[in-house]
């Protein structure tokens, strides 16, 4: 067992490691660089560094194959070799204390950058002067959101991931009386649809139940812009517990309300939208303010004035968005991020952090190590001058 | 080395296992949404209802939208002979301005001057129906032969608003059917929703790409069709508010993003491909009539012309006191492309309205194109 120990710490402590490591991230750097072109910085971020391994779909089969480590391989791999590596070769000395603390410092950031990407979310909130919301929405993630309205009192909402239903296998989830499952070749991340009409003539539509056969999809090539979403679409074959069909049905992100299904006595909704984040609390926009310079377009300052109204009324405040101004509110962090319809509608980011605080640790460790060393070494330079000064002294 | 291989291999299996693992599925509850669901449509008429308390019959042939956020109805009307004629049925709260502000918003999407308070009677009919009293307008420009039927029916808290808009031949004839949509209208809790679940009427929070009744159109927003790539808005779309002109698209072109500089962009499908509307505007001349029309022929292969050359091929287009120079040529062989242009100066700026795209697209569309310039007010 000491054996086996012994190898993984020689191992991961090894300067080669350290070497081959560095070679590897810039690799990936480079390749992913080079790949923005084609998938945007969102994708690459998600497909190269969030990841860890890079994984690649050989034409034809839906098995991902590893074909480089990703961001969380490398990344954690150093993070290991550089704390074994200090353990391994630096001994505790006062006069190291300033090494020792960058070198925390540095672990602290790597550990909290490792932290944010696991478990940060990022999303937003638009909201309509006078509009209330309890929830905020994905940037880039969607959902096939199954929302039973059977109770009066609350809604019992079934979220699918995109992800999870893209591949044509069924979605069997105990909660439902029904199974999903997309229609094979009919998934398209990206789509534009438009209402079926005498001008343009279609095929028959897949689609047999809900709004689905009086709308024509068309696919599109999907956009990796960093200002443009894509519009999934997808043709759902629903099938109820005893094998019957409930039909096939058209879900896309452009349509602008959920569709009905009832399936005995229990009611759904049935939509493809935006991943929500719900909240224990709502938050109202009372006012969005957009002021320009003096004769100009040129924005000045926006701002929202918000009311925060959480679920048990233990909190109930107005505050006021604006830029370097967000709100934080049950580990949230709303910033002021957009406006629209006229000025009318604004559109705040959410993030929610757990890990928000590490790269402030970690850089306040940095410059304490840094000060630290820096002083010792000036001091020992300020002894050594003073002592050679005396020499010199008659 | 070699003694490490077997820990890198258990290291990278614990790590694809951990990198397979894909995001669950959640089940959670939330409070009750104020949101309406997709109503049914009834192709070829039948009741149609939705969850906002009220209902209607619509007339056969009608072709039913996905309704959005604010279009609570949502019909194209075919034109066998062109553009099909557009109807939407909206509710909201007080009384939007009141009539004449609401009938000068119509005149004046359709090229017409507005009216004054003393002319108003005038144009207002009422029409008895079972659910009350409707105020009917009809106005036609016989420039643009684009007419609009619109009917307001005012209760304590809200208004609601009927209204047929589009080619003049297809309005006028569809004026009948309309009157007999009217007459189907029932407001009320007694009516309930189709599946019926009892939904508040407030409309959907979230989808802002619609306007209120008569509110003349924004750039980059299709006027109510669920037929755009992307939605993200930007900030040029954010701000078309602020531009000094107006106009609105036709229903079949679809919007897409905007950009720093395009203030307009649409996808126009047609046999054979997609073409692309960009509405971008420069400071000054920009180069001028010549030096764009070049660069357009650029763009397409085509070798420049001089300026006489170009002077002679192009149109003067006079309309809503603006003046446009129009400019078309194509390309030839396989792969032939049709630009048609235009140039409109206004307040020390040139807006350049281009569709270009593959030769048969875009000829099909030049009357499309046409109208849509000649929907350009200033603000």
């Amino acid at each position: 067992m000491k054996l086996i120990l012994d190898q993984f710490r020689d191992f991961f402590s090894s300067l080669r490691l350290t070497v081959a490591l560095l070679v590897l991230s810039i690799i990936l750097v480079f390749v992913a660089t080079l790949d923005q072109v084609n998938l945007g910085i969102w994708a690459v971020q998600e497909k190269y560094f969030q990841t860890f391994f890079v994984m690649k779909y050989f034409p034809g089969s839906t098995i991902p194959i590893p074909v480089f480590p990703g961001g969380y391989t490398i990344g954690g791999m150093l993070l290991i070799n550089l704390v074994l590596a200090h353990f391994e070769r630096f001994k505790p000395q006062w006069r190291k204390a300033g090494i020792s603390l960058t070198h925390a410092g540095i672990v602290l950031l790597l550990v909290g950058e490792l932290f944010t990407g696991l478990f940060s979310d990022e999303s937003h909130m638009r909201l309509d002067e006078g509009g209330t919301k309890n929830f905020s929405e994905s940037f880039l993630k969607r959902e096939v959101a199954v929302i039973e309205t059977t109770e009066s009192d609350f809604d019992i909402i079934t979220s699918i991931p995109i992800d999870r239903i893209a591949r044509s296998k069924p979605v069997d989830v105990p909660e439902l009386p029904f199974v999903l499952r997309v229609r094979e070749g009919a998934f398209y991340p990206n789509s534009a649809l438009a209402m079926r009409g005498p001008n343009m003539p279609q095929g028959p539509s897949i689609a047999n139940a809900g709004i689905g056969p009086q709308i024509a999809v068309t696919p599109m090539r999907p956009t990796y812009k960093p200002d443009e979403v894509n519009v999934p679409s997808m043709f759902v074959d629903i099938t109820g517990r005893d094998g019957a069909s409930l039909g096939t049905w058209l879900l896309s992100t452009m349509l602008s309300a959920p569709q009905e299904l009832t399936v005995g006595a229990r009611k759904f909704r049935l939509d493809l939208r935006p991943t929500r984040f719900y909240k224990d609390f709502n938050v109202t926009l009372i006012d969005f303010t957009h002021d320009k310079y003096p004769g100009t377009q040129i924005p000045k300052n926006f701002s929202s004035k918000v009311r925060v109204l959480s679920d048990d009324r233990s909190v109930d405040r107005e505050t006021l968005i604006y830029m370097n101004n967000p709100l934080r509110h049950g580990g949230f962090t709303f910033y002021q991020s957009g406006f629209d319809n006229n000025d009318t509608t604004s559109v705040l980011q959410v993030v929610q952090n757990p890990g928000w605080f590490l790269p402030y640790a970690a850089c306040a460790l940095v410059t304490l190590g840094l000060l630290i060393q820096f002083g010792i070494h000036l001091k020992g330079f300020i002894a050594r001058r003073y002592a050679k000064k005396s020499e010199v002294t008659p | 080395m070699r003694s490490f291989v077997p820990h890198i291999l258990l290291l990278a299996t614990v790590l694809l296992t951990a990198s397979c693992g894909k995001e669950p599925v959640r089940t959670y509850r939330v409070a009750k949404e104020n949101t309406a669901a997709m109503p049914q449509p009834a192709p070829g008429g039948g009741l149609t209802s939705v969850a906002s308390g009220v209902t209607w019959e619509s007339p056969a042939g009608w072709d039913a939208r996905a309704p959005t956020s604010v279009r609570i109805g949502n019909y194209a009307i075919p034109n066998p002979a062109g553009e099909p004629a557009d109807f939407a049925i909206t509710s909201f709260p007080g009384d939007v301005g009141g009539d004449l502000a609401n009938v000068n918003r119509w005149r004046n999407q359709i090229g017409m001057p507005p009216i004054g308070a003393e002319e108003l009677p005038g144009v207002l009919n009422s029409i008895t129906a079972p659910a009350g009293d409707f105020l009917v307008v009809n106005f036609m420009n016989p420039e643009m032969s684009v007419r609009v039927i619109a009917a307001i029916f005012k209760q304590p808290d809200k208004t609601w608003f009927f209204k047929l808009a589009g080619p003049d031949a297809v309005v006028a004839a569809q004026e009948t059917a309309l009157l007999g949509l009217l007459q189907t209208v029932r407001f009320g809790a007694e009516f309930t929703p189709p599946g019926g679940a009892a939904v508040a009427s407030a409309p959907m929070s979230g989808n802002t790409n619609d306007l209120p009744p008569g509110h003349p159109p924004i750039a980059g927003m299709p006027s109510g069709m669920p037929a755009a790539t992307s939605s993200s808005p930007s900030p040029a779309a954010s701000q078309a508010g602020a531009l000094p002109i107006r106009w609105a698209a036709p229903d079949h072109w679809i919007a897409k993003e905007l950009s720093q500089l395009r203030k307009a962009s649409y996808d126009v499908h047609g046999t054979g491909g997609v073409a692309d509307f960009s509405l971008i505007s420069l400071s000054g001349t920009a180069g001028g009539l010549h030096e764009n029309v070049n660069r357009w022929r650029g763009q397409i292969g085509l070798d420049p012309q001089d300026a006489a050359a170009i002077d002679a091929t192009v149109r003067h287009m006079d309309s809503a006191g603006l003046h446009f120079d129009v400019v078309e040529f194509a390309s030839t062989g396989a792969d032939a492309q049709r630009v048609i242009g235009a140039l409109l100066p206004v307040a020390g700026e040139t807006w350049f309205f281009k569709l270009t795209g593959p030769e048969a697209v875009v000829a099909a569309e030049r009357e499309s194109f046409i109208r849509f310039i000649r929907t350009v007010r200033i603000r």
